[in-house]
């Protein structure tokens, strides 16, 4: 297996990548091409058994409450609270439908008998006709009526052409009954549900005013309602757009703060390639020699390393200190062979270049080559070294 | 004896991924005290630790299917996401974590919640505990440097770029030593219980 792999894989399991190689060694996982899982999930063990040697310690008493309160109950123990719940709503509705039977049975003796009905006031009895005849309305409109409403209905109508005009309400003026008449007809009004009736003279006052309001009323208080709800609708869009407005606003700064960010970046790695491009090509050849060359001066700072495929006679130079030279001045390497010295290059050697490519070696067996030397020439380079030998190197590796 | 307590951890997950927190409660009293043990060397910090124990629990509870997804391992689960959690609050605290990196739901599961991948044995804590005198002789075979920069890289959670940048030493060789330190702890824990 490469060694890269195996790198990746160690550095991943004691958890030391950086966000970006752990994402691509996760896409990698993903793939399951590359990495061999058996020997990763080992390695996983083995990293993670490193905690078992530290010394417990429990953490604070609370804990265990402040987590587990956020989590709710197993839901197998809620289940049988539920049914249970349903059978209690279940018995509880019987009761009250239990009750709800017995309720009209004795409500109809009531009504049926005058005297225990409050209906003491005319004010209130006529105001019970009133609502009677509107809800009748109602009702009758969509419902056949019974024998029984129609009688009332009858007698509503006849009361309503004998009866003497008052004011029972401020708000309308109605016609009442005399106090005989009306005895009878507060027995008359309920139709057959006797608790119908009750709930209207309940809640007379609330409906009531309702109940009175013209036609015309009606539809300009169902436009007025209308405007108001579209009102309402719009001021949320206007709020709604302005917000949205507001938070696309700043995810959009946010976006393009991100984008130059990356922009930069990309630059940066761009410069970073073309800057080690000749040292990536060579080091996609298989047979790369690495040569050290060291200064000749004692305490010289300047050293170089010439990194170099026999086989495809191409190489790259790089100065780990770079050398000041005299605006005349450059650096020629040589390779030395039989004593006789064979140019390979002139440079001119800057901070911001690192490597430079040797593109014509001379044809000389690699094991021939005693030594690599760089001399200081003038600008243009010369045929033999003329200089004094700055660096030299001979082939560490063969 | 209660119920729960006799199950294997990978039992009591397989109950958590069903919805029963009284395994997830026996998890806890398993393994609380190892992971607060983690949490807080890692950050130094023991508020700091108890709200990455809070975190650990309340992902594995809410979070289980990731669990299931690759290979179910009870104690690498637990190790795994409390170090990787408590590395992560130590880096933001130390700014060597970019402050635009956003803790969000997707940078959890990407880059908190471990990822194991079948095939893998799976280790419970009870084997843990079991391995653990081999474990800690393996640990003393390696050379000082390889245990220190282990050291870094798991427990002070620095990347490798970081620690060549704190040894002053190329990257590649402390990719390298990162490398040899673990293979080696293998290798040595092989011998061990050979």
């Amino acid at each position: 297996m490469a060694d890269t792999i195996k790198e990746m894989m160690s550095a991943y399991v004691a958890g030391c990548m950086d966000m970006r190689n752990l994402a691509q060694f996760v896409k990698f996982l993903e793939q399951g091409d590359y990495i061999p899982l058996d020997e990763l999930g080992e390695l996983q063990n083995i990293a993670s058994l490193i905690p078992i040697l530290l010394e417990r310690e429990a953490p604070p008493a609370s804990l265990q409450n402040q987590i587990f309160s956020q989590i709710p109950d197993k839901l197998v123990e809620e289940e049988p609270k539920r049914v249970k719940r349903k059978v209690n709503l279940g018995e509880i509705i019987k009761e009250e439908l239990a009750e709800e039977k017995q309720k009209p049975e004795e409500e109809d003796v009531e009504i049926e008998i005058p005297e225990k009905v409050s209906f003491t006031s005319l004010e209130r009895d006529t105001v019970v006709a009133e609502v009677a005849e509107k809800l009748e309305e109602e009702i009758f409109a969509t419902k056949k009526s019974s024998p029984r409403e129609e009688k009332n209905k009858a007698i509503i109508e006849e009361e309503k052409e004998s009866a003497v005009e008052e004011t029972p309400h401020p708000h309308v003026k109605i016609k009442s009954a005399t106090p005989s008449e009306k005895e009878e007809k507060v027995i008359v009004i309920p139709p057959e549900d006797d608790k119908t009736a009750d709930k209207k003279v309940e809640y007379e006052e609330e409906v009531f005013p309702d109940v009175m309001q013209t036609d015309s009323q009606k539809s300009l208080r169902m436009w007025q309602i209308i405007a108001g709800v579209a009102g309402a609708i719009a001021l949320i869009f206007i709020i709604m757009y302005f917000s949205l407005k507001s938070t696309y606003n700043d995810e959009l700064t946010e976006l393009q703060k991100i984008v130059k960010e990356d922009k930069i970046e990309i630059e940066d790695e761009r410069e970073f390639i073309n800057s080690n491009l000749p040292l990536i090509e060579i080091f996609g050849l298989n047979d790369v020699v690495l040569v050290d060359l060291a200064s000749t001066s004692e305490g010289g700072k300047t050293e170089a390393r010439i990194i170099v495929s026999p086989g495809a006679r191409r190489g790259v130079l790089q100065f780990l200190n770079t050398p000041k030279l005299a605006e005349n001045e450059s650096l020629q390497l040589w390779v030395v062979n039989k004593g006789q010295s064979y140019s390979v290059g002139v440079f001119h050697p800057t901070e911001k270049q690192k490597f430079y490519t040797l593109g014509k070696i001379p044809f000389i067996p690699f094991d021939e080559i005693e030594m690599f030397r760089i001399t200081k020439e003038p600008k243009s380079g010369s045929e033999f070294p003329s200089g004094k030998t700055y660096l030299f190197g001979a082939i560490r590796i063969k | 004896m209660n119920y729960y307590a006799e199950l294997n951890d990978s039992q009591l997950m397989e109950l958590v991924k069903k919805r029963d927190k009284s395994a997830l409660i026996e998890l806890y009293r398993r393994y609380s005290e190892l992971l607060f043990a983690l949490a807080k060397k890692i950050t130094g910090d023991e508020n700091l630790a108890v709200v990455i124990i809070e975190r650990v629990f309340l992902i594995t509870w809410k979070k289980i299917d990731f669990y299931f997804k690759g290979a179910p391992n009870p104690y690498v689960w637990f190790v795994a996401l409390t170090r990787n959690s408590a590395v992560d609050s130590a880096r933001r605290n130390r700014g060597s974590l970019s402050s635009t990196v956003e803790y969000t739901e997707s940078y959890e599961n990407e880059y908190i919640i471990p990822k194991m991948k079948e095939p893998m044995d799976p280790l419970e804590l009870k084997l843990a505990e079991k391995l653990k005198p081999k474990f800690n002789d393996s640990l003393n075979k390696l050379t000082e440097a390889q245990k220190y920069v282990l050291h870094l890289a798991y427990y002070d959670g620095y990347t490798l770029d970081e620690i060549a940048e704190k040894l002053h030493i190329p990257v590649q060789t402390v990719r390298n030593k990162v490398k040899t330190a673990v293979y080696n702890l293998r290798d040595n824990l092989l011998t061990e219980e050979e």
